[in-house]
């Protein structure tokens, strides 16, 4: 592997992180505020990848801003789904919870199947070939601004967070869900919120992530584990961890791939996953949990 | 006791099942199918519901069992009488190194089952990446055309259904009489509150590593004769996250406070798939409806069915529901 | 076989069968032919194209008054969704033939599912004609049962390795090839063939990547590519990963001459990548333009009935529930032993079956129907075969 080649490993890596980020950052919110690990997370992107096509494809909108149509119908089902099911789903014990979710996946995936049939949807636009050049590295324009705009809704989100009431309310629950209840806190609206952002913020990676690659029902599965991953090494609740875990999985998967078999470096991001697991279980970023 | 009592019970109706099954090729395939799920789902709770640890890895163990069976049937001609405890060994020993990291490093909960799949996936992309275990093709074990009692080859199904319906039963029996025995006492103590049992001088390690390794044990065991059954083995079947997966939907819809509870989930839910595959109008029907079904009884049934049943039954409530891995501040 | 005397036949038929209702419902059993295919799960798409053109031949076969050596009995396909899964394919494989009398299996779409499926078969001494799997132990194993109609994928790299020569010979420079396939059951094992016999023509593999199907990144492997500097990049995936691929490439402006391997995979949606693709090679079992008359006439009546082209596997699928109807004519009996012993005679240079592109369709000792690749190139936006030339709509279209 030449410098050169490094080099380009680096720099797709890096752009895989963002994007990666933005699509677990949806995951580590609504865990680190409702305690429960949402399996079909990856369906739900799926479906914005679908949204951002179809506005594409049957109303003739660039995908990227098919971001400002897609966000806000995925930020509803969020929503929806808080109401219809995961509001029920906090009551039974976690394994149930998680029987819930999976079974949300197959379910979501197995009706777009229905609905999409099997073929690939691909979506064709001139930029799709273009390349920007930086020295030995080259970036996939799509690549460049999938990344760019994970960059700038991932700093939208954490000034919300840090400086908003919303954020602090947030935080507030997700500390403590007791505590900002006897605060007066309405707990459930803090839910259906968290939910709403929690999806939403897929309304966005979607349409991007379509232009890069293509739409079909079995698509989201793989982004769920590997937001698993990335949530789990870098703390599950916590938003710097998420910031963390991209970036290591991603420079991780796109240099082991540039040097050893495509499948040796699938297994990559899950070893790192084992080593951090058994030497700092609670994340890189999180303080040590009292156990 | 009556826990035996109803484990005899329970026997008493895998036997007749399979002798109803003789009649008919079909429902001796059925017959197996329900078995071998139930066998593996029951082994997975042994962990889940009765230790409380949770483990999403499990397909490695059934890999293992049916991997070694395949490439020392393909490779070196051996028999099942060697191929069988070598794979049940190996698990084994796979379990022992697991849960000795795990556990050293006290890892619980969710932690421990993400690490489960995390040893999973690292042994599914290693397998498609090794030549001599076949890589993505996978192996296929050779068949003659003659029956054969040494190879485990038969024309008929029934010898299949006998020898899985006796493993479910040994299954069975093994785990009530360590449920009642005082290894089960402190694997419930332990899944209730680890740290009170630990303060009370039980080995929360060993005992932990114990449980572990019997059920990997028994499912490498249905990973064996996965393979000498189906006699094709590649890494999306027998290592799969969808295995491991479908162990947990068993126990969850069946009951995972009850050793046979997962057994009464594929009972229900295996027969189910299998007739609606056949009748449904829409391609992929009968797996929709059995996902709304499973997030209606998750939701609905949170004791499963069998703990349900059992309620109603005894009119008093069932063994303590699984505390599970519910964050202090939860309100149960 | 005339279509006259079949309908005369039928029309005897029809006035027996009012006289002599029991002897007539006999001669009236049809031949049921088991179909295993995917609806559902990953491989869904294929499996609805295999199943029209399954469909569409058993519509053709019983048009023409059924199978004549069964005294006009017509075909009934029986459909079995194997879900894309190997104990499914498996256990649908046993419903079909003990339950649903099943007197000839075929399917099933991928390797993996089609192994099982074709072992329970061959257990119950009941002939299975693989349509499209390409691994080549599929018809190593001395199994007395099993027959494919699809090459080996083995086979593919002989054909790539010919038709390089014959580019050569056009004076095309090629010297260095790079590899990027899939790593996975399809792109292992036809790569392996391109690793084994391209160093003996003398040309060498100055680059090899890989990939798992579904990344979205491929940037890192485009980049070694195109240091390879190779002549000539040799491509083996699914259309996902291609599209993905080839835009990499294109980011890189590296633009070698390419050749990636088709089957079922030499598919519309490629097209969409316009210039992208313009003048790109795919290797592939059989296309729509291939110039023999069996080929055309399957065609025009799969456009007819149900208005897109067929691909490869489709042209398989047909091909393969027509071997089974004439053998089942040809031994004039529904003994599946019977029918496997025509299988293993049979010999189809013309008629529906024909439209492989061999010359003649049949099974050697393992099972193994004889048959070659041909190759594509995208020429003006279209699809088009340009080898072997017996076969070739259009002469290759050379850069420069």
């Amino acid at each position: 592997m030449t410098f050169g080649i490094f080099l380009q490993a680096v720099g797709g890596g890096l752009a895989n992180a963002a994007i990666y980020a933005l699509i677990a950052v949806g995951l580590t919110l609504v865990f680190g505020v409702m305690r429960i690990i949402n399996f079909a997370h990856g369906e739900f992107l799926m479906i914005a990848m679908y949204g951002g096509y179809f506005a594409w494809s049957l109303l003739g909108i660039d995908p990227a801003l098919a971001i400002l149509l897609v966000t806000p119908l995925l930020a509803l089902t969020g929503m929806l789904l808080y109401s219809t099911v995961i509001r029920f789903a906090l009551k039974v014990p976690e394994i149930n919870q998680m029987a819930v979710t999976l079974g949300l996946s197959l379910l979501l995936q197995h009706l777009a199947l229905v609905f999409f049939t099997g073929d690939n949807m691909l979506v064709t636009q001139p930029r799709a070939t273009a390349g920007v050049v930086l020295g030995p590295v080259v970036i996939q324009v799509t690549h460049l601004i999938a990344c760019g705009a994970s960059l700038l809704l991932l700093g939208i989100l954490y000034l919300v967070l840090k400086r908003t009431d919303f954020g602090l309310v947030m935080r507030a629950v997700a500390q403590s869900r007791d505590g900002a209840a006897l605060s007066g806190i309405d707990i459930s609206a803090v839910y259906k919120w968290a939910m709403a952002v929690g999806i939403g913020t897929l309304g966005v990676t979607g349409p991007l992530l379509v232009s890069i690659l293509y739409a079909n029902p079995h698509v989201g599965a793989l982004f769920t584990l590997k937001a698993f991953v990335i949530v789990i090494v870098g703390g599950l609740g916590s938003f710097g961890g998420v910031l963390i875990g991209a970036l290591i999985v991603g420079l991780a998967e796109s240099i082991a791939g540039a040097w050893l078999s495509a499948s040796i470096a699938a297994a990559v991001p899950f070893a790192i996953l084992i080593l951090v697991l058994l030497l700092r279980p609670e994340g890189l970023m999180n303080r040590s949990l009292a156990r | 006791m009556s826990g035996f009592r109803t484990v005899l019970c329970v026997g008493g109706l895998v036997v007749a099942s399979f002798l109803l099954a003789l009649s008919d090729r079909y429902y001796m395939d059925v017959f197996i199918l329900t078995c071998f799920y139930g066998t593996l789902a029951v082994s997975w709770n042994l962990m889940a519901g009765l230790t409380g640890l949770m483990s999403l890895g499990h397909a490695l163990f059934v890999g293992i069992g049916a991997y070694s069976v395949a490439w020392g049937a393909s490779a070196q001609g051996w028999p099942p009488l060697v191929t069988w405890p070598l794979g049940v060994a190996i698990a084994v020993a796979a379990a022992a190194i697991i849960g000795m990291l795990c556990f050293r490093y006290g890892l619980r909960g969710y932690f421990f089952a993400i690490a489960t799949l995390a040893f999973n996936e690292v042994a599914f992309f290693s397998v498609s990446a090794s030549v001599a275990l076949g890589r993505s093709d996978g192996l296929i074990l050779p068949t003659s055309s003659e029956d054969s009692l040494l190879m485990l080859q038969f024309f008929d199904k029934w010898p299949y259904g006998l020898i899985i319906g006796v493993i479910l039963i040994a299954t069975l029996a093994i785990g009530q009489h360590l449920l009642t025995s005082r290894t089960g006492y402190y694997w419930r103590a332990l899944r209730d509150n680890e740290e009170a049992a630990e303060a009370l001088g039980v080995n929360a390690r060993a005992y932990k590593l114990r449980c572990f390794m019997l059920s990997a044990g028994i499912s490498a065991f249905c990973g064996a004769f996965y393979a000498n059954y189906v006699a094709f083995v590649d890494p999306r079947s027998v290592l799969g996250i969808d295995l491991s997966i479908q162990m947990l939907v068993y126990s969850i819809i069946g009951g995972m406070s009850l050793l046979w509870g997962p057994l009464l989930g594929a009972v229900l839910l295996v027969p189910f798939s299998v007739m609606l595959r056949n009748i449904s109008a829409i391609q992929g029907g009968e797996i929709i409806a059995y996902a709304v079904l499973l997030i209606v009884l998750a939701l609905v049934l949170p004791q499963g069915i069998a703990g349900w049943l059992t309620a109603r039954w005894r009119r008093r409530s069932a063994v303590s529901r699984p505390e599970g891995f519910a964050a202090p501040e939860r309100s149960a | 076989m005339s279509r006259d005397l079949n309908r005369r036949r039928l029309m005897q038929l029809a006035v027996a069968a009012s006289v002599l209702p029991a002897t007539a419902a006999k001669a009236a059993d049809p031949l049921k032919i088991g179909v295993l295919v995917p609806l559902t799960g990953a491989t869904a798409a294929d499996g609805a194209r295999l199943l029209k053109a399954h469909e569409l031949a058993v519509e053709e076969i019983n048009e023409a008054g059924g199978i004549r050596g069964l005294d006009g009995a017509k075909v009934e396909l029986l459909v079995a969704d194997t879900q894309s899964k190997p104990e499914v394919g498996r256990s649908e494989a046993e419903r079909l033939i003990s339950r649903g009398g099943a007197t000839v299996l075929m399917g099933a779409w991928t390797s993996a599912v089609t192994i099982p499926s074709m072992q329970v078969a061959e257990r119950y001494r009941t002939p299975y004609i693989v349509t499209s799997a390409v691994t080549d132990s599929i018809t190593e194993q001395k199994l007395q049962f099993v027959f494919r109609i699809s090459p080996k994928g083995s086979w593919a790299a002989k054909d790539v390795i010919d038709f390089i020569d014959f580019l050569r010979k056009k004076g095309t420079t090629i010297d260095k090839v790079a590899l990027a396939y899939e790593d996975g059951p399809f792109g292992q094992t036809v790569s392996k063939g391109y690793k084994a016999g391209l160093p003996a023509k003398g040309i060498a593999i100055v680059a090899e990547e890989t990939f798992r199907t579904g990344s979205p990144d491929l940037s890192t492997q485009a980049a070694k590519l195109k240091a390879s500097a190779a002549d000539l990049l040799l491509i083996v995936s699914y259309v996902d990963d291609e599209s993905v691929l080839l835009r990499a490439l294109a980011a890189q402006q590296y633009k070698p001459l390419m050749l990636g391997y088709g089957g079922g995979h030499v598919h519309p949606t490629l097209l969409k990548l316009g210039p992208l693709v313009e003048g790109a090679f795919g290797v592939v079992e059989w296309m729509e333009d291939v110039k023999k008359p069996a080929s055309e006439a399957f065609v025009t009546a799969y456009k007819a009935a149900y208005g897109d082209a067929p691909l490869s596997n489709a042209a398989q699928a047909y091909a393969a529930t027509w071997v089974a109807a004439l053998a089942a004519d040809a031994a004039a009996s529904r003994d599946p032993l019977k029918i496997r012993d025509a299988l293993r005679k049979i010999k189809l240079s013309s008629g529906p079956a024909s439209l492989l592109p061999n010359d003649t369709l049949a099974f050697d000792e393992n099972g193994q129907n004889i048959v070659g690749n041909v190759m594509s190139q995208v020429i003006d936006g279209q699809f088009v075969t340009v080898w072997p030339e017996a076969v070739a709509s259009k002469p290759v279209k050379l850069p420069h």
